[in-house]
């Protein structure tokens, strides 16, 4: 259950993170690969695409959550909705990349090891149940993108997600402050 | 206008874990539901809030707890334009959330996590720390007058236990990534090797001990499943190839439900563990990184603790929070310290030697075990090869793959195991 309290340790912490952000995602990879060496064949080619996408996500998640309670009849654009982009980020990454279920768990475990390694004691155990708590209820959403549904207009298969949540996220980078030119240089597509 | 957004059968997705899935969304959004006992409903949230909530004839707080009394049936879940005039909501999705879920399990929530870290021992009798004679702040602590208590206030590790009482010892560590996977499951094989029956348990729900042997496929269910109540021990057991020792992986093939890894359910996990160490004389238990939640849950039920401290400075500035949360559980829950085992050392690197020296000055002399564990390439080749350190080369182990049998005899010693057999063999026939 996320409460208030791990939206705020989440944000806090995440602050944090963004002045080695560049550095940060080099080690998460780094300990994924470790974990598990197999899954080094999952990404093509240079990593510093998916290092940017990892980094897009983050920055799109944590700024989702900062929001005040008195904003809450708020609206968000779907294609900045929360839910709906990580419901499209669990639909793509089971349909087109074949992402194994086992994997949330690694991921999990490669996150953790980095914010643990990147924050020092700043990664207290008040931050570490909020990363942990956030992270878990991601990873339900993402598993739950295999239920989405195709009608008037939702996401309309694996590809559709694809654009939507790659646009939702286009502007994160920036957003978070984080400098994308230290990333290296974007692949061609 | 309703736009789909997902739709399912409550037997897969739990509405608890739907509607925190819902909670993430800024969306007017709308959860249909279909129950299994022909009932129906209807809970609009919005932006982490519950707007209203309808069931049969039932409106609001009443109706949305009545949506829980059935664990079968379909959800659909859509989203449409916000209403011009929305009401003010029934309150918090979270908070409600978890009023509703404690009313279906007739069960408390636990507290929050915050409020547990914070606990005290409160056992009649034993006072609490004095004022001004706090735990240390920093690892290394600054050097005591030898008269001082012992550093942490725990009770010296002299554990006296009677033969054939149970023994389940749990690898701690405040810090992720020090080890504690790696010597659970070494330390097991090699004290199965000593002739001791070991129960290696996976408390950890991202399953590093199965990893590390890279058979996770093989789990039907785990640990937290027997927590949960949806799997018996007999489902989950591994048997492995070593005829002394069992696997208890920590999940099946899915997640555990998402309430489950946030409720700490204390009191499960002692029943696991002391059913556990009735079927062999070792428990052996990895837990997730940290000395709360899980960790938490896992030490009450636990009769003994092995801290690994990795040898690098980061983790010993962490250190100190071994200490403290052994400290916060009640006496009674209390276990003992066995040792704390220092690994990852690098003897050529100063800040790594410093971290021994550390360790060697300001923790408790006998908490120390004499081995240490080096930082070495063959853990990497063990794990890409998917098997313990020892079963690298059956023929030639690697020469550090003994040193978990030194570790293992420290062990057995300290826990007082009746020794095997001796067999020994003379070299001239």
């Amino acid at each position: 259950m996320l409460t208030e309290n791990d939206r705020h340790a989440v944000r806090k912490s995440f602050r944090l993170v963004v002045p080695i952000a560049d550095t940060a995602a080099d080690l998460f990879y780094k300990r994924l690969f470790e974990l598990k060496p197999d899954y080094r064949a999952l990404f093509q080619g240079d990593i510093s695409a998916q290092k940017r996408k990892l980094l897009r996500m983050l920055a799109f998640i944590v700024k989702s959550l900062d929001f005040e309670d008195a904003q809450w009849k708020d609206d968000v654009p779907p294609e900045q909705d929360l839910m709906l982009v990580v419901l499209a980020l669990g639909r793509r990454h089971t349909e087109l990349y074949r992402i194994p279920a086992e994997s949330y768990g690694v991921v999990a475990d490669a996150l953790l090891w980095t914010l643990d390694y990147g924050l020092g004691e700043a990664f207290t155990p008040e931050v570490r149940a909020a990363w942990t708590r956030l992270y878990t209820l991601l990873a339900a959403t993402m598993r739950l993108g295999a239920a989405t549904v195709d009608r008037d207009g939702a996401l309309t298969g694996a590809a559709a997600a694809e654009r939507q949540g790659e646009e939702a996220l286009l502007v994160q980078l920036s957003e978070a402050g984080i400098d994308e030119a230290r990333l290296g240089a974007e692949e061609p597509s | 206008m309703k736009i789909g957004v997902m739709q399912g059968s409550l037997g897969e997705f739990d509405l608890a874990e739907v509607l925190q899935v819902v909670g993430l969304g800024r969306q007017y959004t709308g959860v249909e539901l279909s129950l299994g006992d022909g009932h129906s409903g209807m809970i609009f949230v919005k932006s982490g809030h519950v707007v209203s909530a309808s069931s049969d004839e039932r409106q609001g707080h009443d109706a949305f707890k009545n949506l829980f009394r059935s664990k079968v049936g379909d959800f659909f879940v859509f989203r449409q334009d916000t209403p011009p005039d929305l009401p003010e909501p029934l309150g918090r999705l979270d908070t409600l959330l978890m009023d509703a879920v404690a009313e279906r399990s007739g069960a408390r929530f636990e507290r929050p996590l915050e409020d547990v870290i914070q606990e005290q021992p409160t056992t009649p009798g034993v006072a609490p720390p004095p004022p001004g004679v706090p735990v240390p702040s920093s690892f290394p602590p600054p050097a005591v007058p030898e008269a001082a208590p012992a550093r942490f206030g725990t009770r010296p590790p002299t554990p006296v236990r009677l033969t054939g009482s149970p023994r389940i010892v749990a690898f701690v560590s405040p810090k992720g990534g020090s080890g504690k996977s790696t010597l659970a499951l070494n330390t097991a094989l090699s004290l199965a090797r000593r002739g001791h029956s070991v129960i290696l348990v996976d408390g950890d729900v991202n399953g590093d001990v199965l990893s590390a042997i890279d058979a996770r496929g093989r789990a039907k269910a785990g640990a937290l499943d027997i927590v949960a109540g949806r799997a018996s021990i007999a489902e989950a057991l591994i048997a492995t190839v070593m005829p002394r020792l069992k696997l208890l992986p920590a999940v099946g093939p899915t997640l555990p439900d998402i309430e489950l890894v946030s409720r700490d359910p204390h009191e499960r996990w002692v029943e696991l563990l002391g059913t556990l160490a009735e079927r062999c004389e070792v428990v052996v238990v990895d837990t997730p990184a940290g000395m709360f939640g899980t960790t938490r849950a896992i030490m009450r039920g636990a009769t003994h603790v092995i801290g690994v401290l990795q040898a690098e400075v980061l983790a010993s500035r962490s250190f100190q929070r071994f200490g403290e949360g052994l400290e916060s559980l009640p006496e009674g829950r209390r276990p003992l310290v066995l040792g704390v085992a220092l690994n990852m050392l690098q003897t050529r690197h100063q800040a790594s030697l410093g971290v021994f020296q550390g360790a060697l000055q300001n923790l408790p002399a006998e908490w120390l075990f004499d081995t240490t564990i080096p930082r070495h390439p063959a853990f990497l080749d063990a794990t890409e090869e998917g098997v313990p350190l020892r079963q690298l080369d059956e023929e030639a182990p690697p020469p550090v793959a003994f040193l978990f049998d030194n570790l293992a005899g420290e062990i057995a010693e300290r826990l007082e195991l009746k020794r095997p057999k001796k067999r020994a063999q003379k070299l001239l026939e």
